[in-house]
């Protein structure tokens, strides 16, 4: 007689189908329709394996448990992961628009107004779900748009939600293109977005872009020591591309090193979204609170953007603000899009590159200054 | 609630104040290069 813990199937509940149903949902637009394929395949079949019944993939011995423990509890993944990032990333842009770093601060009110948005329907007054203020803070850092600060700051303020957060983060960071243009458009007159910014490209010395990485990592981790740790993981990749010295190593962290930690991130992430935790009525308002966040990011970065431009004698096209939120690239290439869309002669993406890489470090001082007051 | 408007609002704060300090960082090391490149030319 075969014992019936030998038959998943006569263990699966209909929770756990639902979750099967979402991992091949996110293979499917992983594969099929390329949203985000790097994070949504392997997410997807974290899903899929940790809801199989009795599978034990998140036991403590089991896969996802070790690698739960290994590299999200440690908050290891996430800081590797931003090494890969860093040594992506070209501040050139950035370091010949010295102005747009304010557009990339000013981005961040997203985390701010979201976090506040989430405490008050929670514990701070409405109550109408229980969310607690390390919960609201952890929602409201989807709005840094960026998936391994989404990620630290969930894995030490509110680890039971860092699934749907992290899932919640990474797919409004693919569906910027929908979310971003409608909010330009609404925030900006006709006449504003025509402003055209002339390509004028100031040469930035090796030396720059080399102690660049460095004095940011003295200065930022002054200011937010709870950021030094994501900041200087960041920089460390810069550095080791910027310095030219280390090719090997650059080469490997901008490659290797964060295809292997993503595969390995994204499986956990996965593996984590078992039905009884993660079908609860807080992973809708995850879901919902991530799309006010990016929404809120959009905003204040134009409004700061028409104030720069206001400031400026009207040289500054205020759509390039909303750049400053930190999903690189694709957000600078949003601005682009709608710049060449009232004028095809006006190229905002070298400026909107400025205010994108801003946003990289904006968000995490701010992931950093969120975890100072309140651990 | 006010305690989570005080965070917000000192939040927002260490974010301008870091990256303003940055700001002032490119602004420095642009003019240290620029001038360094000039005198170099002399």
């Amino acid at each position: 007689m075969i014992s019936q813990e030998l038959l998943g199937f006569l263990n699966i509940t209909w929770q756990g189908l639902i979750m099967l149903s979402i991992g091949g949902l996110l293979l499917y637009l992983g594969i099929a329709r390329n949203v985000e394929p790097v994070l949504l395949l392997p997410i997807g079949v974290g899903i899929l394996l940790t809801n199989i019944p009795l599978s034990g993939m998140l036991d403590a011995g089991g896969l996802f448990g070790v690698l739960k423990k290994a590299g999200i509890e440690t908050e290891l993944f996430p800081l590797l992961v931003f090494i890969g990032i860093g040594a992506m990333i070209d501040f050139g842009s950035l370091l010949a628009r010295p102005y747009t770093v304010l557009l990339g601060a000013a981005a961040q009110f997203g985390i701010f107004g979201t976090f506040m948005l989430a405490y008050m329907i929670g514990d701070g007054w409405l109550r109408i779900l229980p969310l607690n203020i390390a919960q609201a803070a952890a929602i409201g850092v989807i709005g840094s748009a960026d998936g391994p600060t989404s990620i630290y700051v969930s894995s030490i303020l509110a680890p039971e939600l860092l699934s749907p957060i992290a899932v919640a983060a990474y797919s409004y960071m693919a569906l910027v293109p929908i979310i971003q243009p409608p909010i330009m458009r609404l925030l900006t007159t006709r006449e504003e977005r025509l402003i055209r910014m002339p390509i004028v490209e100031k040469e930035i010395s090796q030396r720059m872009k080399i102690l660049f990485p460095i004095i940011v990592i003295i200065v930022v981790g002054l200011i937010a020591p709870k950021a030094t740790a994501l900041i200087g993981c960041l920089m460390l990749g810069n550095l080791l591309k910027e310095s030219g010295v280390v090719p090997g190593l650059s080469i490997a962290a901008e490659n290797a090193l964060v295809n292997i930690v993503t595969i390995l991130l994204g499986l956990t992430v996965g593996g984590m979204m078992i039905a009884n935790q993660f079908l609860q009525p807080q992973t809708i308002i995850v879901f919902t609170m991530g799309i006010i966040a990016f929404a809120l990011d959009t905003g204040a970065g134009v409004i700061f953007g028409k104030i720069i431009c206001y400031l400026s004698g009207k040289k500054i096209n205020p759509l390039i603000g909303a750049a400053g939120i930190s999903a690189f690239p694709m957000s600078a290439r949003v601005v682009q899009k709608v710049g060449l869309e009232e004028d095809p002669e006006n190229h905002l993406l070298m400026h909107a590159a400025g205010a994108n890489t801003a946003g990289q470090i904006a968000s995490v001082v701010a992931g950093g200054a969120i975890l100072a007051l309140l651990l | 609630m006010l305690n989570a408007l005080y965070i917000a609002i000192i939040g927002m704060l260490i974010v301008f104040a870091a990256l303003g300090a940055v700001l002032l960082v490119m602004i420095g090391l642009g003019r240290l290069f620029s001038e360094k490149n000039k005198n170099g030319n002399d």
